[in-house]
């Protein structure tokens, strides 16, 4: 999903990640919070505007918003009679966590979201974790199909049988060792480089008109919301 | 004195001896290929020079200063370009870009001098338009490329290459064997490419039951 709103080019994917990130903690925070309509609906209008500006892009977002809204139809349906009221409440709310998610976070490719994390105070440590985890798991996968592809050019057809047990088993085993192997090659790699505790980052974000702009539009419309309806 | 010089080098892996009282010097701007059977230790010299293998007796000299510790070995790496065998091992940067410049900025150089490398290797390797490509969606030759032009930035010293042409086509291994006779640091290039071999026309070293030799250039034709 990353991959495809973050390559789309409007108003919302050229912001600042940390813009976006401040942007969307400050709303989904009293979105997940709210119990009330009125509450609810204060904080609404970023997202349904976020999501019209994503319109052109429906095609990639309904295959999100489809299997995310069958979920919570069928989770809803277990209040839907005797409270229809609170089952629309809950569809509203999971639904513009889910746009607000896709428009400030999505639209923007991974290693801008971490990045601009680490420039909000996010330990360093961490992110490195979880930059890794990103970046392998594709690797990881590869390796998976990969291996899965020799065994079935060898004649290995999955079946329930202890014989596929075994083979997955072998695969698996052949996955953690050779993820071990490139962990440290990798680790390798890094200190031949001269990695000593820090990833540095090439391309650095420049704070724009354009996004003080729509953060101080946002944190406006976000104090007028709490001032309204919370305090 | 030599720039790198090797001394009655033992390394010892798993209880296999892999290199045997080795004696190996290259001088500045030398630049030299080993050849030698699978599993002879090619890789594991080269591990051995950067300080990833421990060895068993011996002693590394690098611009006359003997690697010992870790911390030697740290120094001396700065200078060293090291690319692996297989660049999966070797890359991990989210986007070309940022692969390019990791040593730079890890190393210090300043950003207008990291910026001005990063340009010149991507123009270099033809890689501009790659630029923002994430690594893991990278063809194999691509990879290659990247994993030369990434150590490159490093402005290294010496550098060491593990069959630096695997995987490429006709055009880009015409591009990196260019580039390699182009630099103008000291190259260790380990290789079973008969071709590369014939192409660059260096000396040669054959690694051979845990010693390096002089061979003949009529060895690639085997």
């Amino acid at each position: 999903m990353e991959a495809v709103l973050s390559k789309s080019k409007n108003i919302l994917s050229d912001l600042d990640p940390r813009v976006k990130w401040i942007v969307f903690i400050l709303y989904s925070v009293p979105i997940a919070l709210s119990i009330e309509w009125n509450q609810l609906l204060c904080f609404s209008p970023l997202p349904a505007a976020s999501s019209i500006i994503w319109m052109k892009e429906w095609k990639n977002v309904l295959p999100v918003l489809l299997p995310a809204n069958g979920f919570l139809a069928f989770v809803s349906a277990t209040v839907a009679f005797s409270d229809p009221d609170l089952a629309l409440f809950l569809i509203l709310k999971s639904n513009l966590l889910i746009l607000l998610t896709l428009s400030l976070l999505a639209s923007s490719s991974i290693f801008e979201i971490l990045h601009a994390l680490h420039h909000l105070g996010l330990p360093n440590k961490l992110l490195q974790l979880l930059f890794f985890s990103y970046r392998y798991i594709h690797t990881l996968k590869e390796q998976l199909d990969i291996t899965l592809k020799s065994a079935k050019a060898r004649g290995f057809s999955p079946a329930t049988n202890m014989k596929t047990y075994k083979t997955y088993a072998y695969l698996l085993t052949n996955l953690l060792v050779r993820s071990y192997i490139r962990s440290e090659n990798i680790f390798k790699a890094m200190k031949a480089r001269g990695y000593r505790g820090e990833v540095p980052v090439f391309r650095h974000f420049k704070m724009k008109t354009e996004d003080r702009l729509f953060l101080g539009f946002a944190i406006m419309l976000w104090i007028g919301g709490i001032w309204l309806f919370w305090l | 004195m030599a720039f790198l010089a090797v001394r009655n080098l033992t390394v010892k892996r798993e209880g296999r001896t892999v290199l045997s009282e080795l004696n190996f010097k290259v001088d500045r701007g030398e630049k030299i290929l080993i050849v030698g059977e699978n599993g002879a230790g090619k890789t594991t010299f080269l591990e051995t020079l950067l300080g990833f293998v421990k060895a068993a007796t011996g002693e590394i000299l690098f611009k006359g200063k003997a690697l010992k510790e870790e911390e030697d070995f740290r120094e001396a790496r700065k200078k060293i370009g090291y690319v692996f065998q297989n660049p999966d091992d070797q890359l991990f940067s989210p986007t070309v870009e940022e692969e390019l410049a990791f040593a730079p900025l890890v190393l210090g150089f300043e950003r207008e001098k990291v910026k001005r490398l990063v340009e010149k290797y991507l123009k270099l390797f033809g890689l501009e338009k790659l630029r923002n490509k994430p690594i893991f969606k990278l063809s194999g030759g691509e990879k290659r490329l990247v994993s030369i032009a990434c150590v490159l930035t490093q402005e290294p010293e010496l550098l060491l290459l593990d069959e630096p042409t695997t995987g490429l086509d006709r055009e880009n291994f015409k591009k990196v064997t260019e580039i390699l006779r182009s630099v103008d640091c000291s190259v260790i290039t380990v290789t079973h490419d008969t071709k590369l071999i014939e192409t660059l026309n260096w000396k040669i070293y054959k690694l051979e039951k845990g010693r390096l030799r002089p061979a003949a250039h009529s060895l690639s034709r085997k």
